[in-house]
């Protein structure tokens, strides 16, 4: 297998302050780091969970490599092309390979045009003329198990799983080979939900699609990825195949994040907090191992010294002087 | 495995409803909208039809039959003239209704084409944009008119340059600020992932969720232009004689109201039912337009 | 057995719409007694917040009670004035919403707002802000004596919905409502927050109604559950009946779709099937019928009535008819 998406050293930045303001009240440091220092890939065919809290900057990642928002330093291969420093008019055509969801099911999906004008737009926008778009517009509605009555509904008439299907369907229709989605579960009931990961699931088998999968909900990437990268204040702190991270956790925020899902069973409460606190500010960001403030497992070592990324055996990586495992 | 068997549970009714239909229900049963709609419709008939409806000539003067009463030949009487007041005011509504669709139908697209620009362009762009808009806000409009007319002349066209200059601001805003907001939407990002360029953006997405309101200004708007159009005309700044317009009509007659109040009246009225008019539409619209009042 | 404090029976409410009468909640019975947490689990549009909404008594203008009574505290609710309201919210029944914003005023410090809701009380400003202190610092707000004068953009999410908490339970009600309170928090503040509530429980003799999607939230912290689908509840029973001997299909197909509950490394999950029915257009029989694995003539004929299987454990089932 080779590496579909390739990213080394990504950093993005964002401005918290404008120009003037931050002249005037003296603001050494006007940005703030949303992904700092991030390295992964995603090899074909394969289903990449990215996890974190808000502010954690899984979103922000996977818009970056989209071309959302800009990239600070680092790179972005795809399928070897080198996506940092694409002008937009070059992304664009990039963009036929890489499909994107959203998190909001209904309002990620245009509000005043109907199903089918959702569907043929991407052939729009790429200029592609030489197909029936009636045709492809009922074609992609059936591979997402919708009927043709649907193609004259609005967002709005749309229940949130079929809006849903409805945004895979888009995301399909140029063919992509890399899909990017955020959050594919929000806002859904648990049997649409199924619904849902059941339908990414077979069309990854049937059109041999990569997804990365952006999430906080540990239950369902559990079921649907191959590998899982845990990020926090913008940092990967663990990657590693995704039976074996839920199995044996080595970095204590991935313990952490496991052990705070409630179990759908009364005989198994919890009694004891795994992890206080509050996720620290992005604009203060923690000295050494910035878990550290919250960590159980802390040590003198982790206030003054930043942890490097360490490989653990399993092709799995942690970034801990400490590793659970 | 085929499509069919991933189908899940996705086969729900859809409700067969129609944005416009719901509105124009809602519209109805709103009794002073239907109105405002009478009128209005009757001032587009009225104005169309004009060179039926109107008796006699407008321009037509017969110095001999002055400053008559009413009657079945003259049925709004004379001017000091002899012209036909009613054929007048007949012509002169079309006058007052071409002006004000003109004018505000480029001040709409005007403030639509910078309000976007602003809204969805860089940030310097914004700021000098929005430096401009509240210049010639913070101006006042009777003196701008009044420089405009002296520089070019007191003409139709002139009138039309003012009531633009002055309005694009206001549209021009709103347009602004509804942009700003959807630009970090979802759906604009879902758009932008798929590869869609700005034009796309902001011509196929952003406006159509702009337009409605917009346009609900508009209806609001066009009584106001009439009334500076006929403002501009009593004070001499409009339209030049002998065009007919209410305006004019208004101000030969307020020079004879000693001798007739029917020239005041046949001036006035038909300004008073316009305006009431097009504001009774332009609310009833907006409140048919709000969702957040979900009548039955 | 102690009184229930809230006794809900027969309630039907339905929405005037232009696709006719929505009918949103049909014969809802549910009594909540001193003490008991209660969930109330369901999927969205099965009605838990129309339910929520009637006791507390904010209907929307287009919705109207149809039948049924509630009564709180020995008083129907369904005759009181707007002024007897005012005594009733958010003084014997509080409300804990998904967003914090919505019982926090942006406008005004913590601290007015935590003396402003003991208007009614009497005693000085000190006094009322003294209480006010020591609920902050109950509800984990570090320093309470100097945040409680910040405003609320001031604390984070976590910490807003700790303050809204603790504003619910200032006046001791005898009832909490809890609607969704985590969904807007992430695992590890929901977790916390989860755990605050367990621990408030012992200094709050009153009872909570605890409103989720989250089977596992549901699990967690609930004594009894009340399970709801398209506006009826199809099952009420104490917490562990329901989740491992549950009578109801819809409960049991809820309980195998849950992910967190799927244990193998399976990668296709199981699902209902079918759709909710659309409420302005009721089916015939038995709500579930259309989607129920089990379901057999009578189902799809007549709608069946509430069976008690014990005196805990009631479902609107035929397969338990006896």
């Amino acid at each position: 297998m080779t590496d579909l998406l390739a990213i080394q050293g990504l950093r993005v930045r964002f401005r918290t302050v404008g120009f003037v303001r931050a002249l005037v009240d003296r603001v050494t440091d006007p940005y703030i780091d949303a992904v700092l220092d991030v390295s992964l890939m995603l090899r074909e065919g394969e289903t990449l969970g990215l996890v974190g809290e808000s502010g954690s900057g899984k979103t922000t990642l996977a818009r970056a490599v989209v071309g959302l928002v800009p990239v600070h330093s680092g790179s972005i291969h795809l399928n070897g092309r080198e996506l940092v420093g694409l002008r937009e008019s070059e992304y664009r055509g990039i963009r036929r390979s890489l499909g994107m969801m959203f998190q909001d099911p209904v309002a990620s999906l245009s509000p005043r045009k109907t199903v089918r004008g959702l569907l043929i737009e991407p052939f729009h926008i790429h200029r592609i003329r030489d197909v029936d778009l009636d045709k492809e517009a009922r074609r992609l509605l059936g591979i997402v198990g919708l009927h043709d009555g649907f193609l004259a509904a609005y967002a709005h008439q749309l229940s949130g799983g079929q809006a849903r299907r409805v945004g895979v369907a888009r995301t399909l229709a140029l063919k992509p080979k890399l899909i990017l989605a955020d959050e594919p579960t929000a806002g859904l009931d648990v049997s649409v939900q199924g619904e849902i990961l059941n339908l990414m699931n077979e069309l990854q088998r049937q059109f041999g699609l990569s997804y990365l999968i952006v999430t906080h909900n540990l239950p369902v990437i559990r079921h649907v990825s191959d590998r899982l990268a845990i990020m926090y204040l913008g940092r990967l702190v663990e990657q590693g195949p995704t039976r074996s991270v839920f199995a044996r956790p080595a970095h204590p925020y991935t313990q952490a994040l496991v052990a705070a899902v409630p179990q759908p069973d009364p005989d198994k409460r919890r009694d004891h907090l795994e992890l206080q606190g509050e996720i620290p500010s992005l604009r203060r960001r923690p000295s050494g191992c910035e878990f550290h403030t919250r960590c159980v497992h802390a040590q003198e070592r982790c206030k003054v010294e930043a942890p490097l990324p360490t490989a653990l055996p399993g092709g799995r990586e942690v970034r801990c002087h400490f590793p659970l495992v | 495995m085929t499509a069919q068997t991933v189908s899940g549970g996705a086969a729900g009714p859809l409700p067969k409803q129609r944005a416009w239909l719901v509105l124009s229900h809602r519209l109805l049963k709103d009794p002073l909208g239907v109105l405002g709609l009478v009128i209005v419709a009757l001032l587009v008939l009225s104005a169309i039809f004009a060179d039926l409806l109107a008796t006699h000539d407008p321009f037509q003067m017969a110095p001999r039959q002055r400053l008559q009463d009413p009657s079945a030949a003259h049925w709004l009487g004379t001017d000091q003239l002899g012209r036909d007041v009613y054929s007048r005011v007949i012509y002169g509504g079309r006058i007052a209704l071409w002006v004000s669709l003109v004018a505000v139908g480029l001040s709409l697209l005007g403030g639509l084409v910078l309000g976007m620009l602003a809204g969805y362009g860089p940030r310097w762009l914004d700021n000098t944009l929005v430096l401009i808009f509240d210049a010639v806000r913070s101006f006042p409009t009777i003196m701008f008119a009044l420089a405009m007319v002296t520089l070019l002349s007191p003409s139709l066209g002139t009138i039309i340059i003012i009531i633009v200059v002055a309005s694009i601001p206001v549209y021009g805003r709103i347009v602004r600020i509804q942009t700003l907001s959807m630009k970090e939407t979802e759906f604009i990002l879902a758009e932008r992932a798929l590869g869609a360029g700005p034009i796309r953006v902001l011509f196929s997405h952003i406006l159509p969720n702009v337009i409605g309101p917009l346009l609900i200004l508009a209806s609001m708007e066009i009584p106001v232009v009439i009334t500076i159009e006929a403002g501009l005309s009593f004070l001499g700044l409009g339209v030049r004689p002998p065009t007919p317009t209410w305006g004019s009509i208004l101000q030969e007659g307020y020079q004879y109201i000693r001798d007739t109040p029917w020239l005041v009246i046949a001036g006035g009225l038909p300004l008073i039912l316009t305006t009431l008019g097009f504001t009774f539409l332009g609310e009833a619209l907006r409140d048919a337009f709000d969702p957040k009042l979900n009548r039955p | 057995m102690s009184e229930p404090l809230l006794d809900i029976s027969d309630l039907s409410v339905e929405f005037a719409t232009p696709r006719g009468q929505v009918k949103a909640l049909r014969h809802v019975d549910l009594s909540v007694k001193p003490g008991r947490i209660v969930g109330i689990v369901g999927e969205s549009g099965c009605g838990k917040s129309t339910l929520v909404s009637a006791v507390m008594g904010l209907l929307a203008g287009n919705a109207k009670m149809t039948s049924g009574s509630i009564a709180f505290e020995g008083r129907q609710l369904r005759d009181l004035t707007e002024d007897q309201w005012r005594d009733i919210r958010g003084r014997r029944l509080a409300m804990v919403f998904q967003d914090p914003m919505t019982s926090l005023n942006p406008v005004m410090s913590i601290a007015t707002q935590m003396v402003d809701i003991q208007h009614r009380d009497p005693g000085s400003r000190a006094d009322k802000l003294k209480k006010a202190i020591r609920w902050l610092a109950k509800v984990g707000i570090s320093d309470p004596e100097h945040r409680i004068e910040d405003y609320p953009h001031r604390f984070s999410g976590g910490m807003r919905q700790r303050i809204s908490i603790a504003m619910a339970l200032l006046m001791n009600p005898s009832i909490l409502i809890a609607d969704e309170p985590t969904t807007a928090l992430d695992v590890t503040l929901e977790a916390q927050i989860i755990h605050l509530i367990k621990q408030l429980r012992a200094e709050f003799d009153g009872a909570i109604l605890f409103v989720s999607h989250n089977l596992g939230l549901i699990a967690e912290i609930c004594d009894e559950v009340v399970v709801m689908y398209a506006g009826e509840v199809v099952e009420h029973a104490d917490i562990r009946r329901l989740f491992h001997e549950p009578a109801h299909p819809y409960t049991q197909l809820l309980l195998t779709c849950d992910p967190a509950r799927v244990d193998s490394e399976e990668r296709t999950l199981p699902t209902i099937g079918g759709t909710v029915p659309d409420l302005a257009h009721l089916p015939q029989g038995c709500i579930f019928a259309a989607r129920c694995p089990g379901a057999f003539e009578r189902c799809r004929a007549e709608a069946p009535p509430t069976y008690t299987i014990d005196e805990r454990h009631h479902v609107r089932c035929f397969l338990h008819a006896r």
